[in-house]
């Protein structure tokens, strides 16, 4: 397995340089801004270089490239698999509401025979994550495990793009299955948030719309918080205070992040459920945890691992974190290095929402506020 | 050019002698941009902590008002034994004042004896991180006081501890225990009792037929009558005594089946034509046309109306009039039975139900074990119905209300006359229409 990775700019274009054809390369993982993504000269070099490649991509947050991040700037990771086969589904969401059922026809297109792998993406606003998640593995084989990712408009939330053959689309999912016996796959999702203040009731909400938190105004909370300056950036700097979401009868604790605001109905969209009678307490990020919780992501994976580096590593990384750790980001991705090792190719974006078990042959389920790695090796 | 962060501008002022080096500006930026950025995250982090130690003295606070709701008293006490906080209760604390607590070890409460099972009672909470508790008497208490002693070991290592008297309510599980035992003897004796009279009435009548034939043996005759009749009296006695029992501890059984009330009202007045001829009392019955359909046992209402008659009939004077009314109204079926005795004083209406009470007019010569209406008031209450009494012009009115038969069941009924055809009917005797009732084991 070989991966090679070029990035593209406005006013400097592809570089290093693009082959002129190559035709050993199966996948083309990309990643980059939503302006960058409907650039059509860059995606025709893309497509022209990689002629026999899927390629399979989104809007970010910020692109990973190494140990680098960027905004507004194309990432493209060429992948030529020595013996591993991917093919690559996509699905149309109608609305929220049918994520569920577009994440199970996703699931059901795909060939369950030899699969090794499933990776995701999905438009990151016109989603249900965990319904989307929900439906998707209901439909695979046991013990296939699911990662990816929610696709972002930096912090603008307005409009996101996932890849189809057409180019950047909005409302579309794409999975991409993975087959081949010598594929290893380690993943791992780690937070590093600390939850504080009182633990509050979810007294009212529509399936990841949330109203009220023990009775009062949700949004009205978050404003006081924010302050009357932070405010105006909502949904955006609603990622500084993710809800820790707890069912009434477990300990087990789920983290989501904020969507959307809707000012007239008083109401928050949030990327995952918020059940009625769930426990839910605000959490706010702890710098240096989120920097361990990178690392602890990484170091989860390696369990699966006889201490070489992979081949390529994915990492997802939410937008909320990079809202965080602002310049001092890339310490984060730094920190996924430092345990994976020199030789590992990193890609990756900052997303609004991480799909992947938190470890090894645990559920898989969408994750807010986390680091996500993903680890891809042929032996 | 925006202006600087002030440190920035500042430490640039103090450091850098004159204009800044063009070749530091994008630097400079950066470092801009981080001072601005930190102050925001510095904004923010105040901001949290005010609002969510603003929230958190909220909660605390509701906490604690919803503790002191209750009536117990708790404790806190930490990992050393020692009590570090009280909330006291509502009962007459035989403890020490709140501050007087605070500060105490544990193993002091109550002295040496009660202290020595706190202390153990506390250990176990933390060693097995479940509840565990324990009861006893309150040392030195006159009458005696029983409290309940609950330990859960919180997260923190500390034990919270719950003290909660239960005098009270054990002497009523003491109450409840020796009425359920109260019952259960009365229930055996009157099994007991009714075996041997049925003896003695089944010889009295055997010997009352045969002495009949014989003119010579009047006086024997005589003496097997009185007999018999004190032992029907005694039978009926023993009869109510069990009802009682049964009802008092749950265990009577009714046979709900569709019914018409008329049937029972009619077949029980014929019953007591003798005994108004015998006193030249007048009976009257006045019932609708109409089926007056519910779901009832028939065996008991008829009990009920047998109850009341006798009652209206013991009451009644010589030439007296007892009327017996029956009427459909909106929601319910409505019997009332009216006599022209003496009434019952105003403050024994509701007492007349009462087990064991009578009416003081009965010394007056009516007779009777006071159990009659009680029973009755019990079986009108298992067929959710009502019964009351109050005085009318003449006399004392008894009431009572029954719900009549809902549309779906009133559908499932089997016509009256093909009840009586049909030999494989279960839900009457063939030929008499009347609801079959299964015997109770007695």
């Amino acid at each position: 397995m070989k991966s090679e990775q070029y990035s593209w700019r406005q006013e400097s274009g592809w570089s290093p340089a693009l082959p002129s054809r190559r035709e050993s390369e199966q996948l083309v993982l990309l990643f980059g801004g939503g302006a960058a993504l409907q650039d059509d000269a860059a995606m025709a070099t893309l497509r022209a270089a990689f002629p026999k490649a899927e390629l399979v991509g989104c809007s970010t947050a910020g692109e990973i490239f190494g140990t680098r991040v960027y905004d507004d700037t194309l990432v493209a990771t060429a992948i030529s698999f020595d013996s591993t086969r991917v093919a690559v589904h996509r699905q149309e969401l109608a609305n929220g509401e049918a994520s569920r059922s577009a994440g199970a026809k996703l699931g059901d297109a795909i060939e369950p025979d030899g699969l090794a792998h499933v990776f995701v993406l999905s438009d990151g606003l016109l989603v249900n994550g965990s319904e989307l998640v929900a439906g998707l593995v209901s439909e695979l084989p046991a013990g296939v495990a699911v990662t990816g990712g929610l696709s972002a408009d930096g912090p603008r939330f307005e409009q996101t793009f996932v890849l189809d053959e057409r180019g950047a689309r909005s409302g579309t999912v794409t999975a991409v299955a993975f087959y081949g016996q010598r594929l290893e796959v380690g993943y791992a999702s780690l937070g590093g948030w600390d939850t504080f203040g009182p633990e509050r009731v979810v007294t009212r909400s529509t399936g990841n719309v949330l109203f009220e938190l023990d009775g009062k105004d949700a949004l009205q909370l978050y404003r006081d918080y924010l302050g009357p300056e932070a405010a105006e950036g909502l949904p955006a700097t609603g990622l500084l205070f993710p809800l820790a979401l707890r069912r009434r009868s477990s300990d087990e604790r789920v983290v989501r992040t904020i969507l959307a605001v809707d000012d007239a109905a008083c109401s928050m969209t949030f990327a995952g459920d918020i059940p009625e009678g769930s426990y839910a307490q605000l959490m706010r990020a702890n710098f240096d945890r989120l920097v361990e919780g990178a690392g602890g992501a990484a170091r989860a994976t390696r369990t699966e691992f006889s201490g070489t580096s992979p081949d390529l590593a994915i990492l997802i990384s939410c937008v909320g974190r990079k809202m965080v750790l602002k310049q001092r980001v890339e310490e984060e991705v730094e920190a996924v290095r430092d345990v994976l090792g020199p030789e590992a190719v990193m890609t990756g974006f900052y997303s609004y929402g991480e799909i992947s078990p938190f470890v090894s042959g645990a559920p898989c389920a969408l994750h807010n506020q986390t680091m996500t790695v993903t680890t891809l090796s042929e032996r | 050019m925006t202006e600087r962060h002030p440190l920035l501008a500042r430490q640039l002022a103090r450091c850098i002698e004159g204009d800044v080096p063009t070749s530091l500006g994008q630097l400079l930026s950066k470092v801009d941009e981080a001072y601005r950025s930190w102050d925001e995250e510095r904004r923010l982090l105040e901001r949290s902590m005010e609002i969510s130690s603003r929230e958190l003295l909220q909660v605390n606070s509701e906490l604690r008002a919803v503790l002191s709701a209750f009536p117990d008293l708790f404790l806190w006490v930490d990992r050393g034994g020692r009590i570090v906080d009280v909330k006291v209760g509502d009962t007459e604390d035989p403890f020490l004042s709140r501050d007087d607590m605070v500060g105490q070890n544990l193993g002091t409460l109550h002295g040496s004896k009660v202290g020595q099972k706190f202390v153990e009672a506390y250990e176990r909470a933390r060693v097995e991180r479940a509840p565990t508790g324990f009861e006893y008497d309150l040392p030195g208490a006159d009458p005696k006081r029983v409290h309940d002693a609950r330990f859960f070991a919180l997260d923190d290592d500390q034990v919270f501890v719950i003290l909660r008297d239960v005098t009270d309510t054990r002497r009523v599980e003491l109450a409840e225990a020796a009425s359920r035992a109260k019952s259960d003897f009365l229930a055996n004796m009157s099994h007991e009792l009714r075996t041997p009279l049925h003896g003695i009435l089944s010889f009295a009548g055997f010997g009352r037929k045969r002495t009949a034939r014989d003119e010579a043996q009047a006086k024997l005759l005589q003496y097997f009558s009185a007999i018999e009749q004190s032992g029907g009296t005694l039978l009926q006695l023993v009869d109510e005594l069990l009802d009682v029992a049964k009802l008092d501890s749950g265990m009577m059984r009714f046979e709900f089946a569709p019914m018409d009330i008329r049937d029972v009202v009619s077949k029980e007045v014929d019953h007591f034509h003798s005994q108004l001829s015998d006193r030249r009392l007048a009976i009257e019955h006045t019932l609708p046309d109409e089926p007056m359909m519910i779901q009832g046992d028939a065996k008991r209402l008829a009990q009920v109306v047998r109850n009341i008659v006798a009652n209206a009939i013991k009451f009644s004077p010589e030439n007296g009039r007892i009327e017996i009314v029956g009427r459909a109204l909106a929601d319910t079926f409505s019997l009332v039975v009216v006599d022209d005795g003496p009434g019952i004083p105003e403050d024994e209406i509701d007492d007349v139900f009462k087990e064991f009470v009578q009416s003081t007019r009965t010394t007056t010569g009516a007779g009777g074990t006071g159990l009659g209406l009680s029973i009755s008031r019990q079986i009108v209450e298992a067929h959710h119905g009502r019964i009351w009494a109050e005085n009318g012009a003449t006399g004392a009115r008894f009431h009572v209300t029954l719900p009549p038969l809902s549309v779906e069941d009133r559908q499932d009924v089997v016509p009256e006359h093909a009840r009586v055809n049909a030999p494989e009917c279960e839900q009457g005797h063939p030929g008499d229409g009347e609801p079959r009732v299964q015997e109770q084991k007695e």
